[in-house]
C-alpha cells in the first residue's frame, strides 16, 4: 500500500516507537502513583518526553506540557479555558471541527471568521490585524490547513496578538513535526498538537503547551497528588491530567519526539514539501484535474487537495483505495475551510505526506490516477 | 545520615526539581512524602544531604523553583525548616 494520509494518522512509525509502546506495555505502570519500578519507569519515561517536547516546541518549563488523548482533547481545553458564553473570538476560515464545534458548543459566542483565498499569507496577516484591532477576546489559528496545506503567517498573526493584547490558541495539528513551531517566538496562551501524525507517536496522543494563560480542567478526577482537597490542583500538569496516563503511547511520543529531533524539522519540512511540489506537477499532467497548489513554497505544507470536476471525491478515493492508495476524500472534518476555498459541497480529495514518503510513491499513484480516470471508475 | 526533604505540588515538580539541581551538581533522590508532612495527601519529595541544603535552594531560586515544604528528621518524626 501507497500511504498518503499522514494528516489524519502517520501510518509508518519509526521502529524504535513500537518497541517502545511494546516495552511500556510489558514494563510500566503509572506516573505519580507509586514509589517501585514500575511506577517510577513510567514516571521518568513521562518527564522525558515532557523535557523532549518542551525542547523542541520552546516551552521554558516542562511542567507546562501536557499529555492530552489527540489534539481535539487539547482543543477543548484550550478553548473552555479562555472562551466564555457571549466571547469574541477570531478563526482562520481553514479551521478543524475540533476548534469550531467546541466553539459551537458555547452559547452566544460571536465568530469573526477572517477567510482569505488560498495561500496568500499577505491576504492573511492583515486580516488577522484588522480583525484583531476591532476587538477581541481570543484568537483561534491553525498553523496549517489539513484540507490544503495552507500554512498561515503565524508569527505575524501572534505579533498582532501581542500587539492589541488578545490572547492566542494554535492548533498546531498539521505542523507539529514538520515546521517550526516554538511557544517562546509565538507567546501564544496554548498550542494544541496530535501526537500520532508529525510527531509519529501512537494514536491515543496528544500534548497541550500551556503559556501564562489559566488553564481549565475538562475532566475531573485522581492525580496522584494533592489527593484530600476535593478541587483540582490548581498547578500544572496534575490539574489537566486527571486519570491514569496511556503510558504505551506516552512512551511511543517519546521516541517519536526524538525521532523528529534527530531527523531535524526543516529537512522533514523540504522532504514533504519536495513531495507535494512532486505531486502537484504530476496531477497537473492529468486532464481535467484541478490541484490546489501554490508556488510559493512557503505557504503550502505536505498536503495537497485535488479535484476532478465531474467526478465525485469519494468514489475516486474508494478507486484508489482498491488500487493500493490511502488518501483522504470528502470535507476532512473542515467544511469551514472548504467553504472559504469554494470546495462544497462535494469536497476534494487530499494527499498528505510523512517522512518515509518517496517521489517514487507519488509517481506511482500518478500512474494509478491516471488510470482510473481514464477507465472512469465508479463504485 | 542527616537529610533534608523538599516537598514537590506533584510528582512532575520533584522530576523538575531533581533535573535543576542534578545541573548544579546537586544530588537527589525522589521518594514518596511521610504521609504526616502535608495536610494535602499524596505528595513527593526530594531527599537531599543536609549540607547541601543552602546550595540547593539557592539553585532553586536561579530555576524559579520553589518547594511547599522543606523538612528534617527529628526524633520520630520531622521539623519544618522553612520552603
Amino acid at each position: 500500500m501507497i500511504y498518503f494520509d499522514a494528516a489524519a494518522t502517520t501510518l509508518e512509525k519509526p521502529q524504535q516507537v513500537r518497541r517502545a509502546v511494546f516495552e511500556a506495555v510489558n514494563a510500566m505502570s503509572s506516573p505519580g502513583r507509586g514509589i517501585h519500578p514500575a511506577a517510577r519507569l513510567a514516571e521518568e519515561t513521562a518527564f522525558q518526553c515532557r523535557m523532549e517536547a518542551a525542547e523542541l516546541f520552546g516551552v521554558s518549563n516542562p511542567e507546562n506540557v501536557i499529555f492530552t488523548g489527540n489534539a481535539t482533547h487539547a482543543l477543548n481545553i484550550a478553548i473552555r479555558s479562555l472562551v466564555r458564553p457571549g466571547s469574541r473570538v477570531v478563526i482562520s476560515g481553514y479551521e478543524h471541527n475540533a476548534v469550531t464545534r467546541t466553539l459551537a458548543a458555547i452559547p452566544d459566542v460571536e465568530l469573526t471568521v477572517v477567510d482569505t483565498p488560498l495561500f496568500r499569507q499577505d491576504d492573511a496577516a492583515q486580516g488577522f490585524e484588522r480583525a484583531i484591532a476591532d476587538g477581541c477576546d481570543l484568537v483561534i489559528c491553525n498553523h496549517v490547513s489539513n484540507v490544503f496545506g495552507f500554512v498561515q503567517p503565524l508569527e505575524r498573526i501572534a505579533e498582532s496578538c501581542r500587539r492589541h493584547g488578545a490572547p492566542l490558541i494554535v492548533d498546531a495539528s498539521q505542523s507539529a513535526g514538520v515546521l517550526p513551531v516554538r511557544m517562546d517566538v509565538l507567546g501564544a496562551a496554548f498550542i494544541a498538537m496530535p501526537g500520532h501524525k508529525g510527531l509519529y507517536g501512537p494514536q491515543g496522543t496528544g500534548l497541550l503547551l500551556c503559556g501564562e494563560a489559566q488553564a481549565e480542567p475538562i475532566m475531573f478526577g485522581g492525580t496522584g497528588s494533592a489527593s484530600r482537597q476535593q478541587e483540582m490542583p490548581a498547578d500544572l500538569p496534575d490539574r489537566l491530567e486527571a486519570g491514569t496516563h496511556n503510558m504505551p503511547g506516552i512512551a511511543g511520543l517519546l521516541e517519536g519526539l526524538r525521532f523528529v529531533r534527530k531527523t531535524g524539522v526543516r529537512k522533514i519540512a523540504a522532504h514533504e514539501r519536495m513531495l507535494t511540489a512532486h505531486a502537484s506537477v504530476q496531477l497537473l499532467r492529468l486532464p481535467g484535474v484541478q490541484v490546489f497548489s501554490t508556488e510559493d513554497a512557503f505557504a503550502q505544507s505536505g498536503v495537497l487537495s485535488f479535484t476532478v470536476p465531474g467526478r465525485d471525491c469519494e468514489e475516486l478515493g474508494t478507486a484508489l483505495a482498491r488500487r493500493g492508495i490511502a488518501v483522504r476524500a470528502g470535507l476532512h472534518c473542515a467544511p469551514l475551510a472548504h467553504r472559504s476555498a469554494g470546495t462544497l459541497p462535494g469536497g476534494t480529495v487530499r494527499l498528505s505526506f510523512s517522512a518515509f514518503n518517496s517521489k517514487r510513491q507519488v509517481e506511482q499513484f500518478a500512474a494509478v490516477l491516471r488510470q482510473v480516470l481514464r477507465e472512469n471508475v465508479t463504485l | 545520615m542527616d537529610y533534608y526533604l523538599l516537598i514537590a505540588r506533584s510528582v512532575t515538580h520533584a522530576q523538575h526539581m531533581a533535573r535543576v539541581l542534578e545541573a548544579c551538581g546537586i544530588r537527589s533522590g525522589i521518594l514518596r512524602a511521610p504521609a504526616g508532612l502535608t495536610n494535602r495527601g499524596c505528595s513527593y519529595a526530594l531527599r537531599i544531604r543536609k549540607e547541601q541544603l543552602h546550595a540547593a535552594r539557592t539553585c532553586l531560586e536561579q530555576a524559579e523553583l520553589q518547594p511547599l515544604g522543606i523538612f528534617t528528621r527529628q526524633g520520630n518524626g520531622y521539623r519544618e525548616v522553612g520552603r
